[in-house]
């Protein structure tokens, strides 16, 4: 009988990674707002998944997918195709907050290269783990670091940081 | 990228966390959501625990209610009013069954006498057969009939002879047949057939010859 890991109450939850799964998606939309809604449904989707996992490192590698596909859903949605009217028409009660520094200069970057740079990083993942979380090959994973890295040398170079 | 850049992007990455308030909000949200999922859990098992409740009650009623029809009196025929139940018959062959032919009556004196002919006894037997009173005869090519099987056929063959029978004084050696004639009434009578046509009535020295 395959062992696994026991459930965790909502504060452990959250203790544990709304953080991770909040950097991740600030990193890649650049909002709290969003971040936020990401986070919630993400911890949601755990909660009603019901799924059992035989690790930690198991639970976290199934959070960060998700986040990554809800991400993908959030940028390829109605919503957000039309955000730029959406913005214009309504008075922005929250505060954005902006990256500063390399994040900044990571928040530049492309949308493909944001999520990879942030995971190899940041995270600590390996190029196979990054490959089985964003569905794409190792080879296109490398590619996109190697390129994410090329860019954010010109990034940082531009902005005399880090050179 | 260097060391430095990976280590300044981690740190200012790390400066990025959810306010307090959507903290407390979400754990709020997240407790709510268990506990529904609590919630309909405990229904689930509830609606399973009464369905499989209700399941059994209606098996155990059914198989109750078929026990009782199956098991219940017999009801009554004309055969089990007529005649005794087999086994008590069976029971009385077994006995007959040990004992030969010649040595020991089964019981004469129940059905014929020593002073009926054996025309009279062949008279008596064929009215009780043929009153209905005759419930099987067993046919065996020894004295011994507890695997013998019902013959309807010899049945019909024993009381043709009898109806043309004649009393004689002996009979020959020969081919014999055995037959063990059960009655409603629970009366046995054992009968030997020689060469198809002579007929003993066993135990009470009675013969007959048919034409």
């Amino acid at each position: 009988m395959n062992k696994t890991i026991r459930e965790l109450s909502a504060k452990e939850l959250v203790d544990m990674y709304s953080s991770m799964i909040y950097r991740l998606a600030y990193s890649r939309l650049c909002s709290v707002h969003d971040a936020e809604d990401i986070t919630q449904e993400v911890l949601l989707k755990y909660i009603r998944s019901g799924k059992s996992f035989r690790d930690e490192e198991h639970r976290k590698a199934w959070l960060i997918k998700v986040t990554v596909n809800s991400i993908k859903s959030l940028v390829s949605s109605a919503y957000n195709r039309h955000r730029a009217e959406l913005d214009e028409a309504t008075e922005l009660t929250y505060e954005e907050k902006e990256p500063t520094g390399v994040a900044e200069a990571v928040a530049k970057l492309p949308e493909k290269y944001r999520i990879v740079i942030h995971l190899f990083y940041f995270e600590e993942l390996s190029l196979k783990q990054i490959s089985e979380i964003t569905g794409k090959s190792e080879g296109t994973i490398k590619s996109q670091l190697s390129r994410g890295r090329e860019q954010l040398k010109e990034i940082l170079k531009e902005g005399n940081c880090y050179v | 990228m260097s060391d430095m850049i990976k280590e300044t992007y981690k740190k200012e990455i790390e400066q990025i966390n959810p306010s307090a308030e959507f903290l407390s909000s979400l754990t709020d949200t997240l407790e709510k959501e268990q506990a529904e999922r609590k919630r309909r859990k405990i229904t689930r098992l509830k609606i399973m625990i009464t369905a499989a409740a209700c399941i059994t009650a209606v098996l155990c009623g059914t198989l109750s209610f078929m026990n009782s029809f199956n098991g219940g009196p017999a009801t009554a025929d004309a055969d089990s009013v007529s005649s005794p139940p087999k086994s008590e018959i069976e029971h009385k062959f077994d006995k007959a069954d040990t004992d030969t032919m010649t040595s020991k009556p089964v019981n004469p004196s129940t059905m014929f006498n020593e002073d009926m002919t054996a025309e009279q006894c062949a008279e008596l037997f064929l009215d009780k057969a043929e009153n209905g009173e005759l419930s099987y005869i067993k046919v065996s090519d020894s004295n011994v009939f507890t695997s013998a099987q019902d013959n309807d056929e010899q049945k019909e063959l024993l009381l043709d002879l009898m109806r043309t029978g004649k009393t004689t004084d002996s009979i020959p050696d020969g081919e014999k047949t055995y037959y063990m004639a059960v009655f409603t009434d629970g009366k046995i009578v054992k009968l030997i057939v020689t060469d198809g046509k002579y007929i003993e009535f066993s135990g009470i020295n009675k013969y007959l010859c048919a034409e």
